[in-house]
């Protein structure tokens, strides 16, 4: 299987001249095409600052990150942005939607950054929005429509270029428990159907129920990590509750 | 009647000389030596109490202790080379009764598995010793001869012990000196003639005279 | 930064103003205006570019000033670039992204030293591990089938099972975070331990042990207690005179328990004494009383204690040494367990 994501040994520090945090402490691991990986720790355990190193907006201190091959730690700052318009998709907790801009011109933008021809766009736009059930509200403004929905055309956006990866920081994290439900439904379908690589930082054992493998932060390190393999959704919610029982459980942890 | 142990070792001596020393310490000993049926030995042999190597061929000790608690409280000693604290931790949460590490101290050993077993089954008590028409009392700590007592000084009971439990046979001093190291009593050569001196006066004083016999050169005897 | 050579540095962009108001003055003077007016210009020019100067020079040194000071400070001083702010000017930037990757290479290599530490010391630790197996089988066969050479055997044994503890506990004092537990223990308990773990080597050199026993406990971790009490054997042994004794017994100093091993062997040259715990010292004594004085047995124990908080100190006169101990006692741990 191509790897699309691949942390080799990744550090990061950060703070100023009084004190200096190790955020990440040695990470490795990789995310192959086509998977959907999930990532959960406790606040101040890394995931937020891994998620923006991977997505380039932060840099590491030490340590590569391979996106579909390329070090992007090695990419000057100025082809960097392309870089992630190109190969990188978001979908944030905080939808990020522009509001003075109907749901399908927020769509359409993801296009035109890319300069896909006009005559084009109208034609993906309304493909993807089939895809994710949103058609309905593409006239509409985004103070018009629901958190779900809103979520949903952020996904659109996300994907509708094809990135080879796909980032989502606490998707869920803004909505009500059955538009998140929704909404992980649609991420678990884009994966299923349409092949998108998504890695997920999250929190909450519900949305990381819906991925195929979670790895879990603690301190900076990879604690542990579980794959669903064959077990059903209700049952590998199970065993990431365990894990998570454990983890907090503190310096005597059985591993 | 013989308590019985089970070993579950794998490597094939340390698993033969367990047996030897357990047997020739008055234990019905019996090894497993098929690992993937383990708790099934265990249910046939229904031991007294269980000496569980943690590091095993196909399988770990902590598993097959789980399997064998969910039938039997059995007390279990886990053995090993490891000496992490996780083992330890482990090894308590999963229901083991002690731990001791490679290699044993056999005396160290014997001690735990005596005192899990006193603690396991109480009703057992500790059958007095005798030769010869001297009883040996262990628990009052008294030595009876026709009808007449003396107190002994723990020390004084030790050495007794080891002298009844090799009764009719030469006793070397240092093995003697030995055994009672083992039971945290640091006498030397001379310490040990002085309480064997002190015991046969006692001994004389309830009318036994030449109970314990100086074999010139190579010990005490009976 | 250097001011002197700043300024000095500021002389050909001097020069070059100086030589435009010179062209200017010619200029205005030539086309018939008055000399006070371009004496009036000029002295406007030069106020405005000196007062420049100057606020660029002071600005400039108050940066890179703090800049050089935070670095001072830092105690892993690789780490700048991750700590400092991203600088203002172009030319800065570029130094800042090398100052980056500099930095980045840096932590990658130690990171990778550091890595290859780890794995050589779970190495020997596994090595440990799976060399305890034969010696449990020797010392076994050699409990269970006495002959005439049995006890010299197990002397050897217990010889070869102290070095390979030494070099496990060696790996792991370096990572003592995750391999050792506080608990309450009570000292006598570990005495016992360490005495029957030397048992046949204290048996065959005559040694004679007096214990005064107390049920002092202390909080400790057991095994690493027990290691220190070997060595701190093993030495006595080593260095004993004719009828070698060792005693033990405790007392309190303060908030102190002490634990005491008293020896009278050959003890230590008073001008020794400072140095036993340093790494690979044999001393005066060592050198001519034992062939295998490695002087790693100390160290270790110094190094072992320094982790656990145990004060270790040692006292020696003509006739003997002795070592203490010092385990705090927090009261507070027994008032709060009741």
């Amino acid at each position: 299987m191509n790897e699309i994501l691949k942390l080799d040994h990744i550090q990061k520090f950060y703070g100023n001249q009084v004190n200096i945090t190790k955020a990440i402490n040695d990470i490795s691991f990789s995310v192959g095409e086509g998977e959907f990986v999930g990532i959960m720790g406790a606040s101040g355990s890394g995931k937020t600052t891994l998620l923006n190193c991977i997505s380039t907006i932060d840099t590491v201190s030490a340590g590569h990150i391979y996106l579909d091959g390329t070090d992007v730690t090695e990419i000057r700052e100025k082809a960097l942005a392309r870089f992630r318009r190109e190969n990188l998709g978001f979908v944030f907790q905080d939808f990020n939607l522009l509001d003075t801009l109907t749901v399908s011109e927020n769509i359409a933008l993801a296009l035109t950054i890319n300069n896909v021809p006009a005559e084009q766009i109208d034609g993906k736009v309304r493909e993807m929005a089939g895809t994710l059930g949103i058609t309905d509200i593409l006239d509409k403004y985004p103070y018009q429509v629901s958190g779900g929905q809103k979520q949903r055309c952020a996904c659109a956006r996300a994907i509708i270029n094809r990135p080879r990866l796909i980032l989502a920081d606490e998707p869920t994290g803004a909505l009500d428990s059955h538009s998140s439900q929704m909404l992980l439904s649609t991420m678990q379908s884009i994966n299923e159907q349409l092949g998108a690589t998504i890695l997920m930082v999250t929190h909450d054992a519900f949305s990381a129920s819906y991925a195929g493998r979670i790895l879990f932060l603690r301190d900076g390190i990879i604690f542990t990590e579980v794959l669903k393999g064959r077990d059903s959704r209700k049952v590998f919610f199970e065993k990431i509750l365990d894990v998570l029982t454990m983890m907090g459980g503190g310096q005597t942890d059985v591993c | 009647m013989k308590q019985k142990i089970l070993v579950i070792e794998d490597d094939p001596v340390i698993r033969a000389e367990l047996i030897t020393l357990l047997e020739g310490n008055n234990y019905e000993a019996s090894a497993a030596t098929d690992f993937t049926a383990v708790a099934q030995t265990a249910k046939d042999f229904q031991p007294h109490l269980i000496l569980l190597d943690i590091k095993l061929p196909q399988t770990s000790g902590f598993t097959l202790c789980s399997q064998i608690r969910g039938f039997s409280n059995v007390p279990i000693i886990f053995v090993t080379s490891c000496t992490t604290d996780m083992d330890e931790l482990n090894s308590i949460m999963l229901g083991g009764d002690a731990f001791i590490t490679k290699p044993y101290n056999t005396a160290i050993l014997l001690a735990k598995i005596a005192s899990l077993l006193k603690r396991a089954y109480p009703a057992v008590i500790q059958s007095d010793l005798s030769y010869q028409g001297t009883v040996l009392h262990l628990d009052s700590g008294k030595l009876e001869y026709a009808g007449r007592q003396v107190d002994l000084t723990k020390n004084e009971l030790k050495i007794l012990c080891y002298l009844f439990k090799h009764a009719g046979v030469i006793c070397p001093r240092a093995d003697m000196v030995e055994y009672l190291w083992d039971n945290q009593v640091y006498v030397d050569d001379n310490a040990l003639s002085v309480n064997i001196n002190r015991i046969r006066e006692k001994l004389a004083s309830i009318g036994l005279t030449d109970f314990i016999r100086t074999k010139h050169r190579q010990g005490y005897i009976l | 930064m250097n001011g002197k050579a700043y300024w000095k540095q500021q002389i050909p962009l001097l020069f070059l103003h100086f030589l435009c108001m010179i062209a200017l003055a010619v200029f205005l003077w030539v086309n018939g205006n008055r000399p006070d007016s371009i004496f009036l210009v000029l002295a406007i020019w030069l106020l405005i570019i000196a007062a420049w100067l100057w606020k660029s020079y002071r600005n400039r040194k108050g940066i890179l000033d703090e800049l050089l000071c935070i670095t001072e400070q830092l105690d892993e001083r690789y780490l700048i670039a991750e700590v400092m702010d991203k600088p203002e000017r172009a030319d800065d930037r570029v130094y800042y992204q090398i100052l980056k990757m500099a930095g980045k290479s840096m932590l990658e290599q130690i990171g990778a030293v550091r890595r290859e530490r780890m794995e050589y010391k779970d190495n020997i630790e596994q090595w440990v591990h799976e060399i305890k197996t034969p010696i449990t089988a020797m010392r076994l066969l050699c409990e269970n089938h006495r002959y005439g050479l049995t006890k010299e055997l197990l002397v050897e044994l217990e010889k070869i099972n102290r070095f390979t503890e030494q070099a496990l506990y060696y790996a792991r004092s370096e990572h003592t975070e995750k391999d050792y537990s506080v608990r309450e223990i009570r000292l006598f308990d570990v005495v016992h331990q360490a005495i029957a773990e030397n048992k046949y080597m204290l048996l065959q050199n005559g040694v004679s042990i007096e214990l005064r026993e107390t049920n002092d406990t202390v909080y400790s971790d057991e095994k690493w207690v027990c290691f220190i009490l070997n060595q701190i054997i093993v030495n006595s042994v080593k260095y004993r005179t004719k009828q070698p004794i060792i005693k033990v017994y405790t007392m309190r100093q303060g908030s102190n328990v002490v634990l005491c091993i008293q020896d009278n062997g050959i003890g230590i040259d008073a001008g020794d004494l400072p140095r036993i715990f340093e790494k690979g010292f044999t001393g005066k004594n060592g050198r001519s009383a034992a062939q295998d004085a490695t002087g790693i047995g100390l160290y270790l124990c110094k190094r072992l204690c320094d982790k656990l908080d145990i004060g270790l100190c040692a006292d020696s006169t003509g006739q003997g040494t002795t070592l203490r101990l010092s385990f705090h006692v927090n009261d507070f741990i027994y008032q709060v367990q009741g």
